[in-house]
C-alpha cells in the first residue's frame, strides 16, 4: 500500500515540468561535450566508425529537441526526433553495453523497444491514437501529468543512451580517460518527481 | 549555373515556402477556431456524447491540430536548417494527410480507392470505437453484422469485413505519397549505416555543399507544404459540407497554387533564375 499524494496535480505538474527542465540542461551539455570531444557536424568523414556516425545523426535531433520551450504540446513535437534519435542509439548502446557489462542480457534491447511503443502513437497519427491517447489530445491537469511524465522518461532514456554511448566512444578513442557520464545522468536523475506522478495518478482525483 | 550561385537560388526558394508553411499554419489556427476540440475530446472519452465521436468537423479537426504542431517542427528545422529534424516532422505531415485527404478527395488521389478506402477506414474506425468505448461487451458478430447491413443497404457489401489500414496504404492513395513516405521514412526515420555515410539529402550525416543542403531542404519543404495544402483542402470542404463557407478551401486552394509556382524550379529539376521567386513575400 501507498500513502496519499502530499502534492496537489497542478503543483505535481510544475515539479514534472522542472525535470523535464532538467532532462533539456542535461541533453545541451552533452551536445557541448559531444562537440568538444568530436568537433562539429561539419567535420564529419567517411571513414569515422559506425558508433560515431550513429552519434553524430542523433545530436542532429538533440539539437532540435533542445530547441522547444515546455508546454502542454511539446510532447507531439519532440516525439518523431526522439524516436528517430534512440534508433539511431539502439545498436550504439546495446554495443557499449555489452562491451562493459558482457553480452546475453536484453534489458537493454527491451528498453528501447518499450520506448518505441510509448512514442510510435505520436509519430502515427491516426484518429483512434489522438482520440484514445488521454496525453495525445487532452488540456487537463491529469491528462498534463501522463504527457510531462511521458516526456521526461522519453527524455531521461534519450540522455541516458547519448551520454553514456558518446562517454564510451570517447574512452575507445582515447580522447578522455575519465568517465563523464554518471556525473550528467545523477544531476538530471527524475525519480523523484516520477515517483510523485505516479502517487498522484494512484491516488489522485 | 555556379555553386554560389545555385545556393543563393535554392535558398531563396527555401525561404520562399518557409513562408508559405507560416502562412499555412495561420489558416490552419483560423479553421480551428470556433471548435473545442478538448471538449469534444473529452465529451466523446467520458461517454457524455460517444455518437458525437462521428462528427467530421471535430474528428478531423484533431488531425488537423496535429498538422499544426508539426508545421511549427518543420518551421524550427527550416531555420535551423536541420534537414534530419525536417525530414522526419514531414512524414509525420504525409501521415496526417493520409489520414485526412483520402475521405475527401481534392487533388489528384486515386478516388475509387479513395472512396474505397474511406468506407473501409470509417467502418473499421466505428467497430474499433464501439469495442473500446464497451470494454469488450459488444461481441464481434454484432459489430460484423452493424456493417453487413450498412453496406448492404447502400449495395456495396463484397462479403469483406473491414481491415486495419497500414501507414503505407495511407498513403498510397495520395499522388506520389507512396514515393515520398519511403524516402522520408528511409532516409530520416529507420536511417540504416549504409545511408549514415551519405550526404544529408538522403538522411546522411558527411559535409555536403550548402547548395546540397538547400535542395535538400527545397524537396522536403515541397513535400511537407503541398500535403498540408492537401489536407487543408481537404478539411475545408468538410467545414463546408457541414454548413460552413467554402472560404477556408478557397484559402486553402489559393495557398496550395502559390506553393506550386514556388516550388516550380524543384519540379522542373533546375535551379530558378534570378528574381523569379518572390511569391512568398505576397503573404
Amino acid at each position: 500500500m501507498g500513502s496519499k499524494p502530499e502534492l496537489s496535480g497542478r503543483e505535481v505538474l510544475y515539479r514534472l515540468a522542472e525535470a523535464c527542465d532538467r532532462q533539456l540542461e542535461a541533453l545541451r551539455d552533452t551536445l557541448r561535450m559531444h562537440e568538444k570531444l568530436f568537433g562539429p557536424l561539419d567535420t564529419a568523414t567517411g571513414e569515422e566508425s559506425d558508433s560515431l556516425l550513429r552519434l553524430r545523426k542523433v545530436y542532429c535531433h538533440v539539437i532540435a529537441i533542445t530547441s522547444w520551450p515546455l508546454d502542454q504540446w511539446v510532447f507531439h513535437v519532440m516525439a518523431p526526433d526522439i524516436r528517430a534519435a534512440l534508433q539511431q542509439l539502439r545498436p550504439v548502446s546495446i554495443k557499449a553495453f555489452n562491451e562493459l557489462c558482457g553480452p546475453g542480457d536484453d534489458k537493454v534491447p527491451r528498453s528501447f523497444d518499450e520506448m518505441d511503443e510509448l512514442l510510435a502513437p505520436f509519430s502515427h497519427p491516426t484518429l483512434m491514437n489522438l482520440l484514445w491517447l488521454p496525453e495525445a489530445n487532452g488540456a487537463s491537469v491529469r491528462g498534463g501529468i501522463r504527457l510531462l511524465g511521458r516526456l521526461c522518461v522519453s527524455l531521461n532514456c534519450l540522455l541516458t543512451s547519448y551520454v553514456f554511448s558518446l562517454d564510451v566512444e570517447a574512452v575507445r578513442s582515447g580522447l578522455t580517460k575519465e568517465s563523464f557520464s554518471a556525473a550528467i545522468i545523477k544531476k538530471a536523475n527524475p525519480n523523484t518527481e516520477l515517483e510523485l506522478a505516479r502517487k498522484h495518478r494512484k491516488f489522485g482525483s | 549555373m555556379p555553386v554560389k550561385e545555385a545556393f543563393s537560388e535554392w535558398h531563396r526558394v527555401r525561404m520562399a515556402l518557409g513562408r508559405h508553411l507560416e502562412e499555412a499554419q495561420i489558416l490552419l489556427q483560423q479553421s480551428l477556431r470556433d471548435l473545442d476540440l478538448n471538449a469534444y475530446v473529452s465529451s466523446v472519452l467520458n461517454g457524455i456524447d460517444p455518437a458525437g465521436v462521428f462528427d467530421s468537423r471535430h474528428q478531423y479537426g484533431i488531425i488537423v491540430r496535429k498538422l499544426g504542431f508539426h508545421i511549427d517542427a518543420l518551421r524550427l528545422a527550416n531555420r535551423q536548417r536541420n534537414v534530419h529534424s525536417a525530414g522526419v516532422h514531414a512524414r509525420v505531415l504525409l501521415e496526417c494527410a493520409g489520414e485526412i485527404v483520402p475521405t475527401h478527395p481534392v487533388g489528384d488521389e486515386n478516388r475509387s480507392e479513395a472512396l474505397e478506402r474511406m468506407a473501409n477506414s470509417h467502418d473499421y474506425f466505428g467497430n474499433d470505437f464501439l469495442r473500446r468505448m464497451s470494454r469488450g461487451s459488444i461481441p464481434k458478430a454484432q459489430l460484423e453484422a452493424r456493417v453487413t447491413k450498412g453496406r448492404e443497404f447502400l449495395g456495396l457489401y463484397d462479403g469483406k469485413q473491414p481491415t486495419k489500414v497500414t501507414w503505407t496504404d495511407r498513403v498510397a492513395v495520395l499522388k506520389d505519397g507512396r514515393t515520398w513516405y519511403d524516402y522520408l521514412g528511409d532516409c530520416f526515420c529507420h536511417t540504416s549505416i549504409d545511408k549514415l555515410r551519405k550526404a544529408p539529402g538522403l538522411g546522411g550525416i558527411l559535409p555536403s555543399s550548402a547548395a546540397q543542403l538547400e535542395f535538400a531542404l527545397v524537396a522536403i519543404m515541397h513535400c511537407a507544404i503541398h500535403y498540408v495544402c492537401l489536407s487543408l483542402m481537404s478539411f475545408g470542404r468538410i467545414r463546408a459540407i457541414e454548413g460552413g463557407s467554402n472560404r477556408y478551401f478557397d484559402c486553402a486552394e489559393a495557398l496550395f497554387w502559390r506553393a506550386r509556382w514556388t516550388a516550380t524550379p524543384f519540379l522542373v529539376g533546375r535551379p530558378p533564375q534570378h528574381g523569379r521567386v518572390n511569391h512568398g513575400e505576397q503573404a
